[in-house]
């Protein structure tokens, strides 16, 4: 939970200067093997920060910029966002960006993998 | 480079094929019960292949259809529990069927005749594997099995090591494992292949259960047994090199996942699924393996971008079923025009086609891919490799 508040803090100091570094910070080593509920939720809180922080022209070049890895997280963030009951139509313009990039095969593992974000 | 046949209806689809060793002739399941078995398939006419015998002794879906190029046995198995081992009798002109006592609760998934053709494992619904030899010590006619009891959920595919003594087994339990089938009833001598060391049957070998983030569903060990690959429901292969200490090299994809693997010699993967073609895998100049191509989009005249292709395929597979439930239309010449591909749906079993099988080769390899719209498709490697140059097979 500390590492999740530490990583919030950098996040935030990174988002309005650089989307693309602020977005990979929060994509870093997403918390897959913890059971703990709170720590999950606030780090989908943070990536979805980020992603609503973004302007349409910044969303390709920061997709462009992530590792395969990256993305394929993103994209697992991307699906756990549009499960929230909330304003999310900026996620599918992300989709569609992170689609461009990965393929189908990143939605598959996205809803595949019981590693969940 | 790729000749198809509309074999069965395209509304029936085939679930498994196999090839006898010589390649004039073809085993396939059209869907259903009946396990068909076609002649003359040595014609490059694919149309003129002739259905010799329709064998419905099963009661449910024909899951797997092995032909063992050792002793010219088909054994088949099927979601109603059973498996049948097939044998040809010249005299009567007939294939004749002996039972086999498998054990399991679940339905048959997949069957493999080890490569020596003594003995057969089945994947199955049961979370086991029976491994089944000719019981040949009384007076009895039947095949019984000894159990691998390994597994957590349902075994989906297994594939023989060549030395008939190793199987791979991939689970959907999100694991694949390579596990000791060496018997004393039928091996003269045990042999660990790439392992140092012969397990006992039903063992794993140590370090040789290897995770994945989807179900595991394909599995293929190279010609050597020197490299392992299996595919898994999550858009990745992994090819597992114990000439190199067993490492394992992941190989995520932008691609659908695949349901059926095979490799074309050392340094090749061929496998197809849900994108209704065969996709191609090879070594990278790192020494990694990465995916090459689409055998089938990729080649195309109208070459498109990978991505625009992808979603061009979906539009085309939703416009094909809204033909289907609003016109009631099989697939109208307007509808297949939009298809890309060879087969229009997911290839359900891919198998290297003996030389001389299935007309052509041109002097090259082929292989053989099935898909649920009924069609067989004959693909030609030696095509492959010119057009790819660099391709280690």
């Amino acid at each position: 939970m500390a590492a999740v508040a530490e990583r919030e803090r950098s996040v935030r100091s990174l988002l309005h200067k650089d989307l693309t570094a602020a977005l990979r910070k929060a994509l870093e080593n997403p918390p897959v093997g913890t059971r703990d509920k709170a720590v999950k939720d606030k780090n989908t809180d943070v990536v979805l920060d980020v992603l609503g922080a973004a302007k349409d022209a910044q969303l390709a070049p920061a997709v462009a910029a992530l590792s395969a890895e990256e993305s394929d997280a993103l994209m697992k963030y991307v699906y756990r966002g549009l499960a929230k009951p909330a304003p999310n139509g900026a996620l599918f313009r992300w989709h569609a960006a992170v689609l461009e990039r990965g393929g189908v095969g990143c939605v598959v593992r996205a809803v595949a993998d019981r590693r969940t974000v | 480079m790729v000749r198809a046949h509309q074999i069965v209806p395209q509304a029936a689809g085939i679930t498994c094929h196999a090839w006898n060793s010589t390649g004039d002739m073809l085993a396939l399941c059209p869907n259903n019960n009946e396990l068909h078995i076609y002649e003359g398939c040595n014609s490059a006419d694919m149309a003129s292949w002739r259905r010799a015998h329709v064998l419905a002794e099963h009661d449910m879906i024909i899951s797997g259809i092995s032909w063992s190029h050792a002793n010219n046995k088909i054994v088949t198995c099927s979601h109603d529990r059973n498996a049948f081992v097939w044998k040809f009798d010249a005299a009567a002109n007939r294939w004749v069927p002996t039972l086999c006592v498998l054990r399991i609760d679940r339905a048959a998934l997949s069957v493999e005749w080890s490569p020596d053709g003594t003995k057969f494992a089945v994947g199955s619904g049961s979370k086991s594997v029976p491994v089944c030899f000719h019981d040949n010590s009384q007076y009895t006619d039947w095949y019984v099995s000894k159990m691998i009891k390994k597994h957590k959920s349902t075994v989906i595919q297994v594939a023989w090591h060549p030395n008939s003594q190793i199987i791979a087994t991939v689970c959907s339990d999100r694991r694949c494992r390579v596990i000791s089938a060496t018997m004393q009833e039928v091996d003269a001598t045990a042999d660990a292949g790439p392992f140092g060391q012969p397990a006992a049957f039903g063992e794993v070998y140590p370090n040789a259960e290897y995770p994945c983030a989807g179900w595991a569903v394909a599995a293929a060990w190279s010609p050597s047994g020197t490299k392992l690959c299996f595919a898994a429901h999550d858009s990745s292969i992994h090819i597992v090199d114990y000439a190199a200490g067993g490492t394992v090299c992941a190989v995520n994809y932008s691609l659908l996942p695949l349901s059926a693997v095979m490799f074309l010699g050392e340094g090749a993967v061929v496998g197809g699924g849900h994108d209704m073609e065969p996709l191609l895998f090879s070594r990278d100049a790192q020494g990694g393996w990465a995916m090459k191509t689409r055998l089938d989009t990729d080649f195309s005249a109208s070459r498109k971008g990978s991505q625009q292709a992808a979603v061009t395929k979906i539009s085309a597979a939703r416009a094909m079923f809204q033909a289907k439930t609003t016109r009631g239309e099989e697939a109208s010449d307007g509808v297949s025009a939009t298809f890309k591909t060879t087969h229009r749906n997911a290839i359900t079993c891919i198998r290297a086609v003996p030389s001389g099988g299935g007309g052509g080769g041109g002097g090259g390899g082929q292989f053989s891919t099935t898909a649920l719209d009924g069609q067989i498709a004959m693909w030609e490697t030696s095509s492959l490799n010119v057009d790819m140059g660099a391709l280690r097979i």
